[in-house]
C-alpha cells in the first residue's frame, strides 16, 4: 500500500517534470502552422524554417560564443580561486568564498540592473565585452563550487609528496593538483556552459541588437508569432542539455572509478 | 661526515615553540627512529628536513651541502606520509615513476627501475591497479616504492605504519629495515611506539617538548636512560628519589640498597628508575630489602604483575608465575637488582 502511494507519487512528479517537454517536442513536429497538441500530423519543416532564420542562427552563434567565452575566462579563476578559499592561509577566506557565491542567491535580475547601472556610469558601455563580464560573474560560482568540492577531497600530501619527488610547484599543480580538481571543475563548466546559454534575466538587461542571444531572441519571437518554430528549436536546446547531462553523469561515474 | 646532519634547528608556531635546537648527525646509511609522544614535534622536525616547512634558526646540511635554503624539490629527500599520499588519478607503477619522470629519467629506465622498487616491496604483481584497489598495507609499500626508487639522499618516514594492525607492521618493520640496509639508505623513521624504535633501528632518538632528550643505540635508550623523561618513556615503572650513599650504595628512605657503580658525589639526592622485571619479591622482612604490602596483582599470563606499597611509594614488579606467587595484602619486601638500577641525570 505504501510503496503503491510512494510509487504514484513519483510517477506523478515525473509527469508535472516531463509532460512540458514532451508536449513541446511533439508540437515541434506539427504541419499546422499555430503551435498546436497533439499535432494532427507531423513534418520537420518548422526545424528547416527556423535553422534558416538569422535572427535564431545569428543569436544561436552569439549565445554559444558567449557561453564558451564566459566559461573559459571563468575557468582560471575559478582555479585560483577555489585554491585560494580550501588551500591558502588566507585572512578573510569565508568572507571570499561567501562573495564569490553571492551571485547564487542575489536575483539575477538584480546582477543584471546592477552591472547596466554601473558599467554606464563607468562609461563602460561595449556590448559583448559588458555582456561577457556579467555572464563570467553568473558562470563563477558553479565553477568554485564545484572545483572546491574537489580540491576539498584531494589530500595535500599528496602535493607535498610530489615536491618532494622533484616535482617544481608548477609541476606539482600540472601533475596532482589538475588531475585531482578535474572532476569538479569539468562539471562545472558544463554547468557553469548551460547556466550561461540558458540566461535571460541579466542577458536582457545588456545585450543589443548584435549581441542578442538565443533566449533572447526566442522570446521576442513569440511575442508576435506562435508558429511550431520555437518549439522547434526549444527541442534542439532540450537534446543539447540531454546529451551534456548524459556526459556529466558519465563524470560522475568516472569519479568513482578515480576513488576519489 | 655525517650524511645528514642537523645542527640547532628552532622552529615556531605561532610563538609556540616546537622545535627547540634540535641537534643530529646521522651516518650515511643509518637507520633512526625518532620516538616522542603526541605533539613533540616529530612531524614537524621531518617537514623541517624536507623542506616542507620554514625553520626560524639553525641549518639543515645533507651529504656536506647546506640545504637550509634550497627548496624542497631540489633536496633529493624522499617522505613517506602517515596517509600514504598516493596520487589517486595514478596507477600503482605511475605513482612510483613520478619521481623519476621529474628526475627525467627515460622511458625504458623508468620502467625496469619502477619494477625493481615494486618488487623490493614485494607488489610487482600490481602495477596496473590503481591506488583505491590496494589495501592499506599495499598502499603504505607503493609509498615507500615511490620514495626508495628516486635513490633519495635521506628518507624520511612519518609513522607510516600507524594506522596498520600489529601483524603486518611487524612484516613492514623488516621489509623496511632490510630495504633499507640493501640500499644503504639513510633514514629517519617517525613513531610513538618504542617498540617499533627498538625493533627497526640503529639508533633512537627520543624526543619531548621539542629537544631531543637522547639519541643513542635502541640498547642503550632502552637500558640506559638519560634522565626521566626517557626512563618513563621507554617504560621504567618505577622511579623514586634516593640519596647517594657510597659509590656502590643507595639510601630509599631507610632501606640502603646496593647498586653497580655510582658516578655521583656521595651526599646528593637523584632519582633512581628501575624495570619492574629487575624487581624481586620475598615473603616477610629482609635486610636491605623495602618492605611494604601487596596491593594489587595482575596475571599476565608468564608472569604476574605486583604493586607492592611501601612507605617511600608504590614499587612495580613482574615476577614470573614459575618463580612465586603472593597474596593480597602479604607482607613482603622488594629488593632491586644492583646491576639493574638506573641514575638519572636531572
Ligand atoms: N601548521 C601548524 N600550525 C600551528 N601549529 C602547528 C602546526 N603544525 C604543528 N603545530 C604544532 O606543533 C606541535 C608539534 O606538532 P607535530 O605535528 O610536529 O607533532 P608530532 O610529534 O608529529 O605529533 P603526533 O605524534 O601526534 O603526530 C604541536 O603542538 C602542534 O599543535
Ligand atoms: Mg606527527
Amino acid at each position: 500500500m505504501n510503496r503503491l502511494f510512494f510509487g504514484v507519487v513519483i510517477a506523478l512528479l515525473f509527469t508535472f517534470i516531463l509532460a512540458p517537454t514532451v508536449v513541446i517536442a511533439l508540437s515541434s513536429f506539427g504541419t499546422s502552422e499555430i503551435l498546436e497538441f497533439p499535432p494532427q500530423s507531423f513534418t520537420l519543416r518548422w526545424y528547416a524554417y527556423a535553422l534558416a532564420r538569422p535572427e535564431f542562427t545569428s543569436a544561436a552563434w552569439n549565445s554559444l560564443w558567449l557561453a564558451v567565452s564566459s566559461t573559459a575566462i571563468a575557468t582560471p579563476l575559478a582555479i585560483a580561486a577555489s585554491l585560494a578559499i580550501t588551500r591558502g592561509r588566507l585572512p578573510g577566506r569565508e568572507v571570499l568564498q561567501t562573495i564569490l557565491l553571492a551571485p547564487l542567491v542575489v536575483p539575477s535580475v538584480v546582477i543584471g540592473l546592477a552591472i547596466l547601472l554601473a558599467s554606464s556610469r563607468l562609461g563602460f558601455s561595449s556590448g559583448s565585452t559588458r555582456l561577457i563580464a556579467a555572464h563570467v560573474l553568473i558562470v563563477l560560482p558553479y565553477l568554485v563550487r564545484t572545483t572546491s568540492a574537489s580540491l576539498v577531497r584531494l589530500d595535500p600530501l599528496a602535493e607535498e609528496a610530489a615536491r618532494t619527488l622533484g616535482a617544481n610547484s608548477l609541476r606539482t599543480f600540472l601533475h596532482v593538483t589538475l588531475p585531482g580538481l578535474a572532476p569538479g571543475l569539468l562539471a562545472g563548466m558544463i554547468f557553469g556552459f548551460i547556466i550561461s546559454f540558458d540566461n535571460v534575466s541579466i542577458s536582457l538587461f545588456l545585450a543589443n541588437a548584435r549581441t542578442n542571444t538565443l533566449p533572447l531572441s526566442l522570446m521576442s519571437y513569440v511575442e508576435y508569432n506562435l508558429d511550431p518554430s520555437v518549439a522547434a528549436v526549444s527541442t534542439l536546446l532540450i537534446l543539447m542539455a540531454l546529451v551534456v547531462a548524459i556526459a556529466l553523469e558519465r563524470f560522475a561515474g568516472l569519479r568513482k572509478t578515480l576513488g576519489a | 661526515m655525517p650524511a645528514l646532519d642537523i645542527q640547532s634547528v628552532t622552529k615556531s608556531y605561532n610563538k609556540l615553540r616546537v622545535l627547540d635546537r634540535v641537534s643530529a648527525q646521522i651516518d650515511k646509511g643509518e637507520l633512526v627512529t625518532l620516538l616522542g609522544p603526541s605533539g613533540c614535534g616529530k612531524t614537524t622536525l621531518l617537514r623541517s628536513i624536507a623542506g616542507l616547512a620554514d625553520i626560524d634558526e639553525g641549518r639543515i646540511v645533507l651529504e656536506g651541502r647546506d640545504v637550509t635554503k634550497v627548496p624542497i624539490h631540489k633536496r633529493g629527500i624522499a617522505m613517506v606520509f602517515q596517509s600514504h599520499a598516493l596520487f589517486p588519478h595514478m596507477s600503482v607503477a605511475d605513482n612510483v615513476a613520478f619521481g623519476l619522470k621529474m628526475q627525467g629519467v627515460g622511458k625504458a629506465e623508468r620502467e625496469d627501475r619502477v619494477k625493481r622498487a615494486l618488487s623490493l616491496v614485494r607488489l610487482d604483481a600490481y602495477l596496473t591497479r590503481m591506488p583505491h584497489e590496494l589495501s592499506g598495507g599495499q598502499q603504505q609499500r607503493v609509498a615507500i616504492a615511490r620514495a626508495i626508487v628516486t635513490n633519495p639522499t635521506a628518507l624520511l618516514l612519518d609513522e607510516p605504519f600507524g594506522a596498520l594492525d600489529r601483524k603486518l607492521r611487524e612484516t613492514l618493520q623488516v621489509e623496511l629495515r632490510r630495504l633499507t640496509k640493501e640500499l644503504g639508505i639513510t633514514a629517519i623513521f617517525v613513531t610513538h611506539d618504542q617498540e617499533e624504535a627498538v625493533v627497526l633501528s640503529d639508533r633512537v632518538a627520543v624526543m619531548n617538548a621539542g629537544v631531543i632528550q637522547q639519541i643513542a643505540p635502541a640498547v642503550d635508550v632502552y637500558e640506559n636512560p638519560a634522565n626521566e623523561f626517557v626512563a618513563n618513556f621507554m617504560g621504567f615503572q618505577n622511579i623514586f628519589d634516593a640519596k647517594v650513599r657510597s659509590a656502590q650504595e643507595l639510601a630509599i628512605g631507610d632501606t640502603v640498597i646496593a647498586t653497580d657503580k655510582i658516578d655521583v658525589a656521595p651526599g646528593e639526592g637523584i632519582r633512581m628508575a628501575i624495570r619492574a622485571e629487575r624487581v624481586s619479591i620475598t615473603a616477610g622482612h629482609r635486610e636491605g630489602a623495602i618492605p611494604g604490602q601487596v596491593s594489587s596483582s595482575t596475571y599476565l599470563g608468564e608472569q604476574n604483575a605486583y604493586v607492592v606499597d611501601t612507605a617511600d611509594g608504590p614499587v612495580t614488579a613482574r615476577i614470573p608465575t614459575s618463580v612465586a606467587r603472593f597474596s593480597m595484602g602479604e607482607a613482603v619486601s622488594v629488593s632491586f637488582d644492583p646491576a639493574a638500577v638506573r641514575v638519572l641525570a636531572s
